[in-house]
């Protein structure tokens, strides 16, 4: 995958133009991850783990590194877990989070138990959904289909796979469909950048660091309109169409096995082969979305 | 790997089709049955859905069967993407 500044990933879906005038200022941003970066501010920070507060895992940190490069002004809570962490502390945390009445939560975990929805973590990420965008990473189980686990089959949540910063699809983003055959990621952003503030080198390939991307922007919407539905849909429906360009191993399946193959995908064909279980609806337009949101809001305040 | 497959007394039950026994016919995903057994997962605790209580077997088994649960769903862990991470 080839790697780039954080400059490329932020030019591909248009957050330069958007950071030129957007600081971030009055957005409160929850990450619930492995901790907070020892060179960083946070607004407030909750730890549910024995352990210390600050990250030793190179995730967390990175993941806050990235929101205050593209919102320096934004207000940032932190809630540390557990990795891995059993799904009624994940719960806790939510719960926590909504305390603070955040724009935007960003949940870089995942798991890959293909769900319906309707297990108790979808189901508290859909309640928390109703307040804040939960964004969470689609996971890096690609390029194999139905990868995208709870809780990022949540219906409410935001799932985020990957690209590289040219904008093609990350072959290990995870894909759908989800159980009940709903298509997810809901969009893709870039991944493996350089993070300057970190080091000059070093790269963060994942959808965990995919994510940060789409959180940042889900903060600005929110917190311009505050209503996390029409966020999640303008996100959605501006997002940029991207290239399907197959990046896996060759299959060389021979005879029956072979047979069997074309059977099982035709069969599949329609749920599997949609191309939203792969790039969900594109990549990532920060401009386009920040657009219709202020030309919604506008409609909103004339009509009322 | 499927969150609603239970092992109970030797024998698979389905946690949203109970008192049914997991198999293809009553799966409520059909086809997809047949990759969700492929593997499993062991779970010491339960959800009773939807009141989201956390049980241990027995209690998730007397839940269902008094109508307590609507359907039950095993506990799991969730993480950060290891495969893609770098080793430090």
């Amino acid at each position: 995958m080839p790697k780039g500044s954080i400059e490329d990933a932020l030019n591909i879906t248009k957050f330069l133009e958007v950071m030129k005038e957007e600081t971030g200022d009055g957005c409160r941003i929850v990450i619930i991850d492995s901790g907070i970066a020892e060179d960083l501010e946070v607004e407030d920070a909750i730890n549910l783990t024995d352990e210390s507060i600050i990250d030793v895992d190179d995730h967390g940190s990175i993941i806050q590194h990235i929101i205050a490069h593209i919102l320096p002004e934004a207000e940032i809570y932190a809630i540390k877990i557990p990795d891995p962490v059993p799904d009624h502390i994940l719960i806790s945390a939510l719960n926590e989070a909504m305390k603070w009445k955040p724009h935007a939560i960003n949940l870089s975990f995942t798991s890959e138990i293909p769900s319906d929805g309707s297990d108790p973590c979808s189901v508290y990420v859909d309640h928390v959904s109703r307040n804040s965008v939960v964004a969470i990473c689609a996971g890096n189980g690609g390029p194999r289909f139905m990868t995208i686990g709870s809780p990022a089959t949540a219906k409410e949540a935001l799932t985020v796979g990957a690209t590289d910063v040219r904008g093609r699809l990350w072959v290990k983003s995870s894909r759908g469909p989800t159980l009940d055959g709903r298509w997810k990621p809901n969009i893709v952003a870039p991944t493996n950048f350089i993070i300057p503030d970190l080091d000059e080198e070093e790269t963060w390939p994942g959808t965990s660091f995919s994510t940060p991307i789409a959180t940042a922007l889900a903060a600005i919407l929110m917190r311009d309109i505050g209503d996390s539905f029409i966020v999640r849909r303008a996100i959605e429906l501006t997002a940029t169409s991207i290239p399907i360009v197959f990046t896996g191993q060759k299959i060389t399946l021979k005879g029956m096995r072979k047979a069997s193959f074309i059977k099982k995908l035709f069969e599949a064909w329609p749920r599997l082969m949609d191309s939203r279980n792969l790039i969900g609806m594109g990549l990532l337009n920060a401009v386009e979305a920040i657009k219709v949101v202020n030309r919604l809001r506008l409609i909103t305040q004339t009509v009322s | 790997m499927c969150m609603f497959r239970l092992k109970h007394n030797g024998e698979y039950i389905c946690g949203k089709r109970y008192p049914l026994k997991c198999s293809a016919a009553v799966c409520p995903f059909g086809k997809l049955h047949k990759i969700l057994v492929k593997t499993d997962f062991r779970s010491k605790m339960f959800w009773l859905m939807p009141g989201k209580h956390l049980v241990g077997l027995e209690e998730a088994i007397e839940a269902l069967q008094n109508g307590e649960a609507d359907y039950v769903v095993k506990s799991f862990s969730i993480g950060v993407a290891r495969n893609a991470q770098r080793k430090h």
